[in-house]
């Protein structure tokens, strides 16, 4: 009797106390397409990630309890598909040393840093009502010369009768969002759509 | 007193680990995999096929913990399959409905056991068939099993569950995409 009790006791105080509520926020990457009228930027461009794959951050949800997620491996995928819309071919790199620089060809290395955040005005659901991920991008040429840098920040939101088949809703669509304007932002950016020809080999 | 508190006590429990469906997250590709496409070489291909075999370790649904987690492609985890070779050669840039090649298979085992209270574990378990021209060049099936750090509690336990689903499938064609005779294949 008296182990029920302390394991019901753990078991009430876990359930109200919380650990953190894991949600997955990659967007759909069906609705990551192209405009039309865009133009494919007739370059190779390589990537990397600025935090670990794994890495897994904690943010507020509703009810004072919080969610926890991947930002970086939950994005990933939408991103490179963002970019294969935008460029002639993507690489995913290591780092900015990485070899397949020099074996692709590659005229731009974008570093990519995530930062996210949540909130919930609810006290009795836990799911963020509010999602916001940013996504910014340092871009360079193959030996490492300033090109540009890209913020996109990306909204979501999400009401209960949405979200209660779909706990990550708000947090997939401001990665949606931030995926869209960061698309928009790098087509119509002057600096990456300039003349090949403007742009050195790189280093052997 | 006693029993409004154990009513509230009975709800609360009742709350935290009755069942009900869920769909699994729809496939997310992975980019070690998509990469591993491209540097391998291969010819564009198309999916065919995928059948679903009969058998109690090819659950569909699959129950965690008295949820069920159903497909978000047509309720069927064959379709689960196809959609994520297609997305991961589409990346990769080697889709092709008209291609000659073309990749079937047949899901053999499908599970997640989240009974566990500090772990939880899935197995998959896929045949996977190459024809070029209509004549068969590969037929090797792939299995995996993996664990991951489950909880006590349901409303951890079921979530975690649900979301390892597409890494269950990134790791089953990461088996496939790392055999060089499955790469041979489709050149």
């Amino acid at each position: 009797m008296q182990f029920i009790k302390i394991f019901l006791s753990v078991l009430i105080v876990g359930v109200i106390t919380g650990c953190a509520h894991p949600l997955q926020i990659s967007p759909d990457i069906s609705r990551i397409e192209r405009d039309n009228s865009a133009q494919v930027i007739q370059k190779n461009v390589g990537y990397y990630l600025l935090g670990d794959r794994e890495k897994e951050v904690t943010t507020s949800g509703g009810g004072g309890d919080k969610v926890s997620y991947k930002p970086y491996k939950d994005i990933e995928t939408g991103f490179y598909k963002m970019l294969s819309n935008v460029f002639k071919n993507v690489s995913a790199l290591k780092s900015d040393k990485d070899a397949a620089i020099s074996k692709n060809e590659i005229n731009y290395i974008i570093a990519l840093d995530v930062s996210t955040n949540s909130s919930s005005p609810s006290l009795f659901t836990w799911p963020p009502t509010i999602f916001g991920v940013n996504l910014n991008c340092s871009i360079t040429d193959a030996n490492g010369k300033n090109i540009t840098s890209i913020l996109a920040i990306g909204e979501g939101h999400a009401e209960f009768d949405e979200f209660k088949s779909d706990f990550s809703l708000s947090g997939k669509r401001a990665a949606l969002d931030a995926l869209l304007k960061l698309q928009r932002s790098l087509l119509k950016s002057p600096e990456l759509a300039g003349d090949t020809s403007k742009i050195p080999p790189p280093e052997k | 007193m006693r029993r409004t508190v154990l009513l509230s006590l009975v709800l609360l429990l009742a709350a935290a680990t009755s069942g009900c469906s869920m769909m699994a997250p729809q496939y997310s590709a992975s980019i070690d995999n998509v990469q591993k496409l491209k540097d391998g070489g291969v010819m564009a291909s198309k999916v065919g096929k995928f059948d679903s075999s009969p058998d109690k370790a090819n659950a569909n649904p699959i129950s965690l913990r008295g949820s069920s987690l159903v497909s978000p492609y047509d309720n069927s985890y064959a379709a689960y399959i196809v959609e994520a070779i297609k997305q991961e050669l589409s990346l990769a840039g080697k889709l092709n409905s008209g291609a000659d090649i073309e990749i079937s298979g047949v899901l053999l085992k499908n599970d997640i056991d989240a009974s566990g209270l500090g772990t939880a574990s899935g197995d998959i378990a896929a045949k996977f068939i190459v024809k070029k021209s209509g004549i068969e060049r590969y037929n090797q099936t792939k299995t995996i099993h993996h664990e991951w750090d489950s909880s006590i509690l349901g409303a951890v336990a079921i979530p975690r569950a649900q979301q390892m689903y597409p890494q269950l499938v990134q790791k089953l064609l990461t088996a496939l995409y790392t055999d060089q005779d499955f790469l041979q294949a489709l050149k």
